[in-house]
């Protein structure tokens, strides 16, 4: 099978790394795979091509407008790919009625013009298979599938037991780390959750060790926000200066993983709209392959039922100060549960199983 | 049938006018003429967002292939219609090879000609220009931009404010404006007020230096100082035809290539509108497929061009008879409803 990746890549955002383990994965698979594009000698190199014409599907993963190829491009894929073998992995919700969270929506037209009708009218000009990755598509022509995915080749340091992690995460306490927590992640829908976190934080700090955020718009919120009065990319340079959080840039995803596990913790915080719809991401799958706890943030049931009954265990909140210092006074059940999760995951949610159900779907579609 | 243009539209330059002519047109025929996109307070067209009820779509490309206030969803959107049923007007001349003339061209390099053209082809099977004799094998002639007798304001010569004015932009303009200047300043005196009305006549506009187009805008300002020209902010569309209504002479100026594509512009069917007499800048044989042999008469020579001046103040009532002329032949040939069956036809092709 001959499966092109259709999105704008870059590399420290949206779906990278999903689509450098699908490209990964396929060809292990004997499938070819490509992105559309044209070849390009910048960082991430994967195998871009026009020629879409030698491709059985076009899977279109789309955050945002852009992810659409430019003309002439979309123009030529969408007359050489006939549509019952295009797909559309929904990643933000958008092939849905306006939804708003707090001050999170799904369409957002003071940012991108668009009203939501004109998201659902775009996907199906494009394509009859719209996949979101949530368990529960709340439209009924929507089909789950979660896209995102663990992969247990990327585990920082794969520990045999509980005692083991504990030791190398630092003696007991965490002491082997350069920081106490770490978060990845751009400034975009996320504060209204890390703020609590982080002053729950606050009298934990010297047990824990700093704090570091890595992405977009950490250091105050943009211009642009205040212009548009978007209330998304909010943040409280005074609480961070006050917690010694160092702000970052944004990172390649190929140091995603080795970020995060410079940590002793690390929060897994969906937007609230992705909270509201069930969407998973990247990072609440990679945060597992990274060598630290997981402080996982995003609903109960998701976490059972993507995670298994073990991760239960690295839930946090509201009590946040009450949660992390019982991590950091016994991490040792804590490391056990994340060795389970990922055992689980493994099982359950590798790049190799959501290939496979993404095979089956595309024979379906066509 | 109800077609639905594309078409990044300004307030003050443009085809705005034209479209306005298409959507009265095609009521008056039966059919409906859209524009695509929200409604833009300043550029008063009739839009639409509604892709679905769309029979058939015409891009109308001139300086760029983008929408305004668009993006690839909306390309998204709009491959809904069939490229059977789509047509692209390239307005400007830039679907062929590499073409340059007098300062003027159509790309600045084989990339950008390339881009142009797969983005035309990768939408539809039917590229028009707006001349009687495309290059390309493969580009069918319509020549979209046309006349509309119901803008047609009293041939009264007496009492202009202006002797001569011109409403447009400097874009490549300044070689034909150059011949102007100098058939006039012989006769400067007699002349009256002369105005340049449009971006770029004093000064560069904002756009030129981030679109690195300084030299199309590139003019003599001293020289226009020294000829008393009046420099008069741009109109918006709708104000196109009264503005040249101002003046007893209209000059009729089109881009270097333009002239060697043998292209029509809006203001080639505007002008003549205006109660103004035209002064045409235009290729001879050109000149006379558009407008009829009277035409010729209008035209400005390359030799002795002030005495055509010096001529049309002796005798204005001489050449409103031709502008009569000039204006029924463009009635019978150019005319909205003319352009609008054929459209159709095309698309139906």
């Amino acid at each position: 099978m001959n499966i092109l990746f259709v999105s704008k890549v870059s590399a420290s955002a949206r779906s990278v790394f999903a689509i450098s383990k699908y490209i990964e994965v396929g060809r292990a698979r004997g499938h070819q795979v490509a992105v559309f594009g044209e070849q390009t000698s910048e960082p991430p190199l994967f195998p871009y091509t026009l020629d879409a014409k030698a491709f059985d599907f076009a899977i279109f993963v789309v955050y945002e407008p852009w992810d659409f190829p430019d003309m002439p491009y979309l123009a030529q894929l969408l007359d050489n790919v006939p549509k019952e073998r295009r797909v559309i992995v929904d990643c933000c919700g958008r092939y849905n009625d306006t939804v708003r969270v707090e001050h999170d929506f799904n369409h957002l037209e003071k940012m991108d013009r668009h009203q939501g009708w004109e998201w659902v009218e775009g996907f199906d000009a494009v394509s009859n298979t719209i996949l979101q990755p949530s368990f529960k598509p709340l439209r009924g022509n929507v089909r789950s599938f979660l896209w995102h995915a663990f992969d247990p080749a990327s585990v920082a340091k794969p520990y045999g037991s509980a005692q083991e992690a504990v030791h190398a995460w630092g003696n007991g306490h965490g002491t082997g780390k350069r920081y106490g927590m770490t978060y990845l992640g751009h400034n975009w829908q996320r504060w209204t959750q890390l703020r609590p976190l982080l002053e729950g934080l606050e009298p934990l700090s010297s047990e824990l060790g700093p704090i570091a955020l890595a992405g977009a718009d950490w250091e105050k919120r943009p211009e642009w926000a205040a212009q548009l009065g978007i209330e998304g990319v909010d943040v409280d340079p005074g609480l961070l200066a006050r917690l010694g959080v160092e702000t970052r840039p944004p990172l390649p995803f190929q140091e995603m993983i080795g970020f995060l596990s410079d940590g002793k913790l690390s929060p897994v915080v969906h937007r609230p709209l992705f909270n509201s719809l069930g969407l998973m991401t990247n990072r609440a799958f990679a945060t597992f392959s990274a060598d630290t706890i997981p402080l996982l943030m995003i609903p109960e049931e998701l976490i059972e039922s993507v995670y298994g009954p073990a991760a239960r265990l690295l839930r946090v909140g509201p009590d946040f100060t009450e949660d992390v210092a019982r991590i950091l006074r016994d991490p040792m059940p804590y490391w056990s549960a994340v060795l389970d999760t990922r055992r689980h995951l493994a099982e359950h949610h590798t790049f190799q199983h959501r290939l496979q159900q993404l095979e089956q779907i595309l024979e379906g579609a066509a | 049938m109800r077609i639905m243009f594309v078409y990044w539209a300004f307030e003050d330059q443009g085809s705005g006018l034209l479209i306005n002519g298409y959507t009265r047109a095609a009521q008056a025929l039966g059919h409906e003429v859209v524009v695509y996109g929200r409604p833009v307070p300043n550029i008063p067209l009739n839009y639409s967002m509604d892709v679905d009820s769309a029979d058939a779509l015409v891009y109308i490309f001139e300086w760029t292939t983008d929408l305004l206030n668009g993006d690839n969803l909306d390309f998204a959107r709009l491959s809904k219609i069939s490229r059977r049923r789509t047509v692209v007007i390239d307005g400007d001349g830039n679907y062929n090879d590499l073409i340059s003339a007098d300062g003027d061209y159509n790309h600045r390099d084989e990339q950008a000609r390339d881009r142009w053209v797969a983005i035309c082809d990768g939408l539809s099977d039917k590229i028009c220009q707006p001349s009687p004799h495309p290059r390309c094998d493969n580009v069918l002639t319509f020549l979209f931009y046309c006349y509309d007798p119901a803008s047609e304001l009293p041939l009264d010569v007496d009492n202009k404010d202006y002797g001569l004015l011109y409403v447009g932009n400097s874009k490549f303009r300044w070689s034909a404006m150059s011949q102007v200047l100098a058939a006039i300043a012989p006769v400067r005196r007699r002349l009256g007020r002369v105005g340049i009305v449009g971006h770029g006549w004093d000064k560069l506009p904002a756009w030129a230096e981030p679109m690195r187009m300084q030299a199309a805008y590139h003019t003599d300002p001293a020289l226009l100082r020294r000829l008393d020209v009046d420099l008069l902010p741009p109109v918006r569309f709708n104000d196109v035809v009264c503005t040249m209504n101002r003046a007893l002479l209209s000059p009729v100026l089109t881009r270097p290539t333009f002239n060697q594509l043998k292209f029509v512009t809006p203001r080639y069917f505007e002008t003549p509108a205006a109660g103004s007499i035209p002064l045409f800048l235009i290729d001879a044989g050109h000149l006379q497929e558009i407008y009829g042999p009277a035409a010729l008469e209008l035209a400005l020579p390359p030799e002795n061009a002030a005495d055509k001046i010096q001529d049309v103040l002796d005798r204005p009532e001489h050449y409103v008879t031709v502008t009569e002329n000039i204006r029924r032949h463009l009635s019978r040939c150019h005319s909205h409803e003319m352009r609008l069956r054929e459209l159709v036809r095309i698309i139906e092709r």
